[in-house]
């Protein structure tokens, strides 16, 4: 039997996902564009489907200054405080 | 244990401990002598290691320490006269016990393997070391070092901070990073434990949020950390400045560059296939580091340059796509050397786009000496090659000479973008044009290592290399 050091870190508790709700009915929905091309595009798209198919209270925009970072918190908080529903969506 | 007064170290076997066992006792019965270490019982050798004692008799207060016999030392210490009447005046000691070959790592383990952390990994005796780590996917694809307690004490041994010391959270998992971690797979990348503090230094210059090692960590571009060493330190560890200097064949240079990588792998979860999704990466995953021949340079260093001192020893990194040699045997002139070294750079990324960042331009000892020969400052390289490096905005329209072009926000800002002259550079100043000097002698090749530095990316950064020998917290 021979012992080793354990080269990996232990990584935080793994997060459960938030829940799902069952209908976008009456709910805020947050479209994010990550800021790649033609990443609006595709949300415009999704926003359109989304007035078409569902009654969601209201639908925020909001972008990420670049797709090359996380995004900053603040955004994050504003998101978090202000919404019931995340699509976070990219094209390339 | 330096507050106990006056301490004696011995062991059985060596004849002057033997000589002196007499006047040691003599000393202990007039209260002079507080302890004697023998290093034939466990504490004593303990001891013995906590102390650093590498000969025995070792007769000591605080920091003072008598090796050996010396009646006129010993009475010295002591303040007791008329020691070790008739013995000689002088006997040299014997090798200690905890210098023993073999039975040196075996102590480490014995008496400081307990202020390790990291989970032990337990092997049967017919498991491969080097398959078990592959199949756990701790590796670069290519065998390892194991690192077992005593190889990773031993690394330990090249810095004077606490194994417990976080050196950084490690994007994109974020996970606090300890410097035993990166003594870890420093052992596995096979570094010498001088490497050490160049590698904390490197760990610490990626995890800048300047740097966004998370961005290069994920994207689907291309990007490796380049370590780039100045200073002293480039002798003292032989890292390789000159012939085949991005090549293979320098301990220190593969070795630290891969330490970097498998800390970017195993802490900071940067699994290739799995959260790093780079379409194509290049061979500098596995490692990439070299020195500045500053030797050979008519300028200040790299480091100089961004306000390090030349006695500094540091490290820079760079998300760095792969080398671009240039090959250029008969420019004699600046003007013309730089003409060639502007068209390999003008194709950087895109050879229309624009307003890049932070790039490394490698120039050979020959050809920086046709530079330094005609009184050519760094600066005045890099304003010529920025000034040379601007194109009119209609030569850098989207769908013409490929699709790519100026963003459409940018476009927006001329009334005729097919017809207008507007100058628009390739990179965003002339400082983001980073140089140093580094191959062989002989041979008029440069290299243009491009970075992944567009507006809001990465960026170079730099942290001085703090070896015990530096002094602080090293």
């Amino acid at each position: 039997m021979s012992e080793y050091l354990d080269p990996t870190a232990p990584v935080a508790q793994p997060r459960k996902t938030a829940r799902r709700p069952s209908s976008l009915d009456g709910k805020v929905v947050t479209l994010l564009d990550i800021s790649k091309a033609k990443g609006d595009h595709l949300l415009d798209r999704i926003e359109e489907l989304l007035r078409e198919r569902a009654k969601p209270k209201a639908i925020v925009r909001k972008k990420k200054p670049t797709f090359a970072r996380p995004a900053p918190d603040t955004l994050r908080q504003e998101i978090v405080g202000g919404t019931d529903v995340l699509i976070e969506a990219l094209a390339d | 244990m330096t507050d106990e007064g006056i301490v004696a170290v011995v062991k059985r076997d060596c004849p002057t401990c033997t000589l002196v066992a007499p006047v040691l006792e003599d000393l202990v019965v007039r209260g002079v002598v507080s302890t004697i270490y023998r290093e034939d019982e466990e504490d004593g050798l303990e001891a013995s290691w906590r102390l650093g004692i590498e000969t025995v008799p070792t007769l000591m207060r605080g920091d003072r320490r008598i090796v050996g016999w010396s009646r006129v030392q010993w009475e010295e210490l002591t303040g007791v006269s008329g020691l070790g009447e008739g013995l000689p005046d002088y006997r040299p000691g014997c090798g200690s016990r905890t210098v023993e070959p073999g039975l040196t790592d075996e102590l480490a383990v014995r008496f400081s393997g307990s202020k390790l952390h990291s989970r032990r990994v337990e092997l049967a005796e017919l498991e491969d070391e080097a398959e078990a780590f592959f199949d756990r996917g701790w590796t670069d694809g290519l065998p390892v070092v194991a690192p077992t307690e005593a190889r990773v004490l031993r690394m330990l041994g090249g810095t004077t901070r606490d194994p417990e010391e976080v050196v950084a959270g490690v994007a994109p998992d974020l996970v606090e990073c300890t410097v035993e971690k990166v003594a870890v797979n420093a052992v596995m990348a096979g570094c010498r434990p001088e490497y050490l503090p160049v590698v904390l230094a490197a760990v610490e210059a990626v995890c800048d949020e300047v740097f966004d090692l998370h961005g290069v960590s994920a994207t689907t571009n291309a990007p490796a950390p380049l370590v780039i060493v100045n200073g002293p330190l480039r002798a003292t560890l032989d890292v390789n400045c000159g012939a085949g200097v991005f090549g293979s064949g320098w301990r220190a240079n593969a070795t630290i560059g891969r330490a970097l990588r498998l800390v970017c792998v195993n802490v900071g979860g940067a699994r290739p296939g799995e959260v790093s999704m780079s379409t194509l990466a290049h061979p500098g995953r596995y490692t990439y580091c070299i020195g500045e021949r500053e030797e050979a340079s008519p300028w200040e260093s790299l480091a100089v340059e961004h306000g390090f001192a030349p006695g500094d020893s540091t490290v820079a990194v760079l998300a760095a796509d792969a080398p671009l040699g240039v090959y250029d045997a008969r420019s004699r002139t600046p003007e013309d050397l730089l003409a060639t070294l502007a068209a390999s750079l003008a194709v950087v990324s895109h050879h229309k786009m624009t307003h890049w960042g932070d790039t490394l331009l490698v120039l050979s000892p020959e050809h920086v000496t046709i530079l330094g020969d005609a009184g050519w400052s760094k600066a005045d390289v890099r304003r010529w090659l920025w000034g040379r490096l601007q194109r009119p905005v209609r030569e850098l329209l989207p769908g013409r000479d490929g699709g790519e072009g100026l963003p459409e926000h940018v476009l927006r800002k001329f009334a005729d973008p097919a017809h207008d002259s507007t100058p628009i550079p390739k990179f965003r100043s002339p400082d983001n044009i980073k140089i140093v000097v580094a191959g062989g002698t002989a041979g008029r090749f440069s290299a243009i290592v491009p970075g992944w530095t567009f507006s809001k990316g990465s960026a170079l950064v730099f942290r001085p290399i703090r070896t015990p020998q530096s002094g602080g917290s090293a």
